[in-house]
């Protein structure tokens, strides 16, 4: 399909007179990972929450498929195929985790198709099959948040936004979630995907939007954005953690706004580490062609800063 | 049962006797479990940490480290098992005495009140440290802070990188910062034991990487104990200096950093493919 899937031009919003996003424009084509990243506090959440309907802009437009769904109701974006997991847990506490599934699959894609999207979600997130009666609301915080994020990835969206994709989440489950972005992602499914795991996000995204004080002040292809974002973000802080914490994000970058569409990038493997196979070895159970030939963000896992490997 | 109370060296604390070698354990707990419903949470878990000393809580999603944390701060009521501080017998003791003891906490699910300014989530914390009734002025709109109270509360505004934003009412806060100013609220209470559960959410590597540097600063200067539940395993590894890990209710490994992550049966239910 040709054309961009979503498009932002000047969009800015605000907490009553706290003025969180400045005239922020970018483009995700139907293909696209876009990552966007920033400091604590940057506005992307914000941004998020703007584009999905659920905090009003208070300028510019977007425009997703070719609408103008800039005062559209979040229920009616929704429907049109954009999905929004916010950061924390989108479920019903007094529902199960089988009925919390179940309602958000026939709602999207009708009921005689649900056992299908069911078995999807039990097979790639085995605890909630485990858990399937149990009550949404007695299931740990970090098991709620696997809830959340199985509601979308078992039936994929046209575009999917998601807010801090690894909130809580044990590294053995990030790999999982990961892994069924890549499969939905296959599917044909666009993602706009906000991390504080940067590195992680920057495996799989095709471009990155960096956001500093609510304006766009970088963007550009995933694979070049590490050497900036560590200029941007970490400020030349030491390994050791002995740089204050700062709480205005310590952001001496110009607001070097950048405006240009973004485009389709590269092929998924852009990560530094050398390609992986899946961890079953064959294709993702959320479909899809899996990460097969994908450099998987788990590599970097293993060889990345965050993680001393005991070999 | 899984006893893993280790003999970490706590470093020298700098305020009083709190214990040293050979010393007994700051927190102790022992043979805790809790169920709900027909899910047993914990299974005759038994944690202790010494004085000045800092332990990591890490395991899966679901494993039971919140609940853990609950049972240790008064939320929830095991079923069985018993827990004592300092001393002294938490079993039938509510959350605010065990608080009054010196256990502060942070949550998972950040607990802040969205109308307040930073700085009166620091007031609040600090009058309630102090126990002399100022609260209730406050209460009734009849009190104001002391110079004292502010001095004690800019340095904590300070040490978590907040001053800037002391006057910022919290609803207008990200969630990252949400977690310094339950970080600070917490330190505040001056605590003998600091229970922060995923502090790190939220924020990026830089403020992950600081504020694993604060919690190790204040713990070995001040000699408080620290129980750490974080899935970043960086900030672990630098913020504690032994680690329990948690899988389905039982403990399944404990140790030193790199003993922990070099477990097998850890990196299959905890780390993932990392081998």
């Amino acid at each position: 399909m040709s054309g961009p899937i979503l498009e932002l031009e000047n969009v800015s919003a605000a907490y009553s007179t706290y003025r969180a996003l400045f005239g922020v424009s970018l483009t995700i084509p139907h293909d696209g990972i876009v990552a966007l990243v920033g400091s604590n506090g940057a506005g992307k959440s914000t941004l998020a929450r703007v584009v999905s309907g659920l905090v009003p802009a208070a300028g510019g437009s977007i425009r997703f498929e070719g609408q103008d769904v800039t005062r559209w109701p979040a229920h009616r974006i929704a429907r049109a195929g954009m999905v929004h997991v916010p950061e924390g847990r989108a479920i019903f506490s007094s529902l199960s985790v089988e009925e919390n599934l179940t309602v958000s699959f026939s709602r999207r894609i009708g009921r005689k198709q649900t056992p299908e999207a069911l078995a999807r979600a039990y097979q790639a997130f085995p605890v909630l099959a485990e858990r399937r009666k149990q009550l949404g609301g007695t299931l740990s915080g970090g098991q709620q948040r696997i809830l959340s994020l199985a509601k979308v990835l078992a039936v994929p969206p046209k575009l999917l936004i998601v807010d801090e994709l690894s909130l809580g989440l044990a590294p053995v489950i990030v790999d999982q979630v990961y892994e069924g972005l890549l499969a939905i992602h296959g599917q044909g499914c666009a993602l706009l995907v906000v991390e504080q795991q940067v590195d992680r996000v920057l495996a799989i995204a095709d471009r990155a939007v960096l956001l500093v004080k609510g304006a766009v002040a970088w963007e550009g292809p995933a694979r070049d954005a590490r050497s900036t974002l560590e200029a941007h973000m970490l400020g030349g802080a030491s390994a050791n953690g002995s740089a204050p914490l700062s709480a205005n994000g310590s952001h001496s970058a110009p607001r070097n706004v950048v405006t240009s569409p973004v485009s389709p990038g590269g092929p998924r493997s852009v990560s530094p580490g050398a390609a992986g196979p899946t961890a079953s070895g064959g294709p993702h159970p959320l479909g899809g062609s899996g990460a097969g030939g994908v450099s998987h963000p788990s590599d970097l896992w293993v060889v990345g800063p965050n993680f001393p490997s005991p070999n | 049962m899984a006893e893993v109370h280790a003999g970490a060296p706590a470093p020298a604390p700098v305020f009083g006797a709190l214990g040293g070698a050979g010393a007994a354990p700051l927190l102790d707990a022992r043979s805790i479990s809790i169920r709900f419903g027909g899910i047993a949470a914990l299974k005759d878990v038994s944690v202790s940490v010494d004085a000045g000393e800092a332990v990591g809580l890490v395991g899966p999603n679901g494993a039971g480290k919140t609940t853990l944390f609950n049972c240790l701060c008064g939320q929830l009521r095991p079923n069985g098992g018993t827990v004592s501080f300092d001393g002294h017998v938490l079993d039938d003791m509510p959350a605010h005495m065990r608080a009054r003891l010196g256990i502060r906490r942070t949550f998972q699910r950040v607990e802040v009140f969205p109308e307040l300014s930073v700085r009166d989530h620091m007031i609040v914390a600090e009058r309630a440290r102090r126990g002399d009734g100022a609260l209730w002025k406050d209460l009734l709109n009849k009190g104001k802070a002391r110079p004292e109270e502010l001095d004690h509360v800019e340095a904590v505004l300070d040490l978590v990188g907040l001053t800037e934003m002391a006057d910022v009412p919290v609803a207008a806060l990200s969630l990252g910062h949400c977690r310094l100013v339950e970080l600070g609220r917490a330190l505040c209470g001056e605590p003998r034991l600091l229970m922060a559960d995923e502090p790190s959410s939220g924020l990026d590597m830089t403020e992950t990487a600081a504020l694993a540097g604060v919690l190790r600063s204040v713990q070995r200067d001040q000699g408080m104990a620290v129980l750490l539940v974080e899935h970043d395993m960086e900030m672990v590894r630098t913020a504690v200096d032994r680690v329990v890990v948690l899988d389905v209710g039982e403990i399944i490994a404990q140790g030193s950093f790199e003993s922990v992550v070099a477990d097998p049966e850890v990196r299959r239910a905890y780390l993932g493919r990392t081998a």
